[in-house]
């Protein structure tokens, strides 16, 4: 019973993480800052996971990013790109509805 | 820090060569960011730093997130796959154990159980290599061509009804019955070949000899399962495990009368005699088609 809902709560949660990280990145981050802002926001994510899939965004066009000194160390900036504001938007918009949705068909009786 | 180059070190061995730069570089300020989060120092134990490395996991697991999921044979077509490897292998093994019998019948031990084992052995590995590079191909391929994406409702064929085709099952029935009285000997053919005028005898070689009873019991069972189902009106479970059975038997028998040098004697004025073994292969042949047909008919049945 723990395993199986352990998965659901597992594909619930994939979608809503790349609003999440979109979301989050509409102001700039490097990876580790990311993870952590994600964090302190009680979004709990993997780095195995998190850093493969800013990865995967900026490749789609959704991110830009650029290695950066800071701190005496080269870190690799992220932040939306022009497309990744609309996508973010469109998304946004998209997830609320739906959250109306799924809220009305879950409710209490 | 030394151990978390080893660990970077570790990662980058399964990492594309032209990200292995840029992903490691990300990777090290994160683990060192976080490890000197968690020892409040610039200089953490080497416990410290296990104990982050541990959390991001195999190094293997690490570098394959970043990849794009690659399968031999996806999710998609696993089911397929397992349902054809089961059903060729079934029908296979088999088709072996009843073509090794009936050689063990006509021919003597031969190669005995080692052989017989070989033989298993080496089909099961074309077989396995065949599906396997069918399913790749299809798998790499399926895809790109839009195998799936193209498919139409229309391309369902009819459900499969399990109330039996009386006419075909009346055929059967009839052949089965014929056969079986003449291959008994009650019923007898005498000078039935039109335009061959003289004595002659035709007699079966021995080869027939020996599957007297085998020939016997398969060709009996099929006649009792078809008289059953017919008298039932519709296909049992059972009956159809018996009907792929003596399909499957009754296959490979005809595979191998039709490789026997020589399959009817001929004496007497018989100028024909050669095309009348020909004829009788290719009668076989024929036969064994049906057999398949039936056969085929009655998987799509009992996987129904």
């Amino acid at each position: 019973m723990t395993d199986a809902l352990e998965k659901l709560k597992q594909e619930s949660r994939r979608g809503v993480i790349v609003l999440a990280v979109l979301g989050v990145l509409r102001e700039e981050h490097y990876g580790y800052s990311l993870g952590k802002s994600l964090n302190n926001m009680g979004i709990n994510i993997e780095e195995g996971t998190l850093y493969p899939l800013i990865r995967r965004l900026e490749k789609q066009g959704l991110l830009e990013s650029e290695w950066r000194e800071e701190d005496k160390r080269r870190k690799r900036f992220y932040h939306l790109s022009e497309e990744g504001h609309t996508v973010f938007r469109q998304l946004r918009e998209e997830w609320l509805t739906l959250n109306e949705c799924v809220k009305t068909a879950i409710e209490v009786k | 820090m030394q151990l978390i180059e080893s660990y970077l070190h570790e990662v980058g061995r399964f990492l594309p060569q032209e990200q292995r730069d840029d992903i490691l570089g990300e990777l090290r300020i994160s683990l060192e960011e976080e490890v000197t989060e968690l020892a409040g120092t610039d200089n953490p134990t080497r416990d410290q730093v296990e104990l982050v490395l541990n959390k991001y996991g195999h190094p293997i697991n690490v570098a394959s997130a970043y990849k794009e999921p690659r399968f031999l044979i996806g999710p998609e077509l696993y089911p397929a796959f397992i349902e054809t490897m089961s059903t060729v292998f079934t029908v296979s093994v088999v088709a072996v154990i009843s073509l090794q019998m009936i050689t063990w019948v006509t021919n003597g031990w031969g190669t005995g159980i080692g052989g017989f084992i070989e033989n298993v052995i080496r089909l099961s590995l074309w077989l396995t290599a065949i599906i396997v590079i069918s399913f790749a191909t299809l798998e790499y391929y399926g895809e790109r061509i839009g195998w799936f994406d193209n498919w139409k409702a229309s391309s369902l064929s009819n459900i499969p009804a399990t109330a039996p085709n009386r006419s075909d099952l009346m055929t059967n029935l009839v052949s089965e019955g014929v056969f079986l009285l003449w291959w008994n000997k009650i019923l007898v053919l005498q000078n039935w070949i039109p335009g061959v005028e003289g004595r002659f005898t035709i007699s079966l070689s021995e080869v027939w000899a020996a599957l007297f009873w085998p020939v016997n019991i398969l060709a009996g069972l099929w006649f009792i399962v078809h008289a059953f189902t017919l008298l039932h009106r519709h296909w049992t479970r059972p009956a159809l495990v018996i009907e792929i059975a003596v399909s499957s038997i009754a296959f490979a028998l005809c595979l191998y009368l039709v490789s026997q040098p020589e399959l009817i004697l001929t004496t007497g004025m018989i100028e024909a005699a050669d095309l009348l073994e020909r004829s009788l292969r290719v009668t076989i042949v024929v036969i064994a088609g049906f057999i398949a047909w039936d056969w085929w008919q009655a998987v799509k049945l009992w996987r129904w």
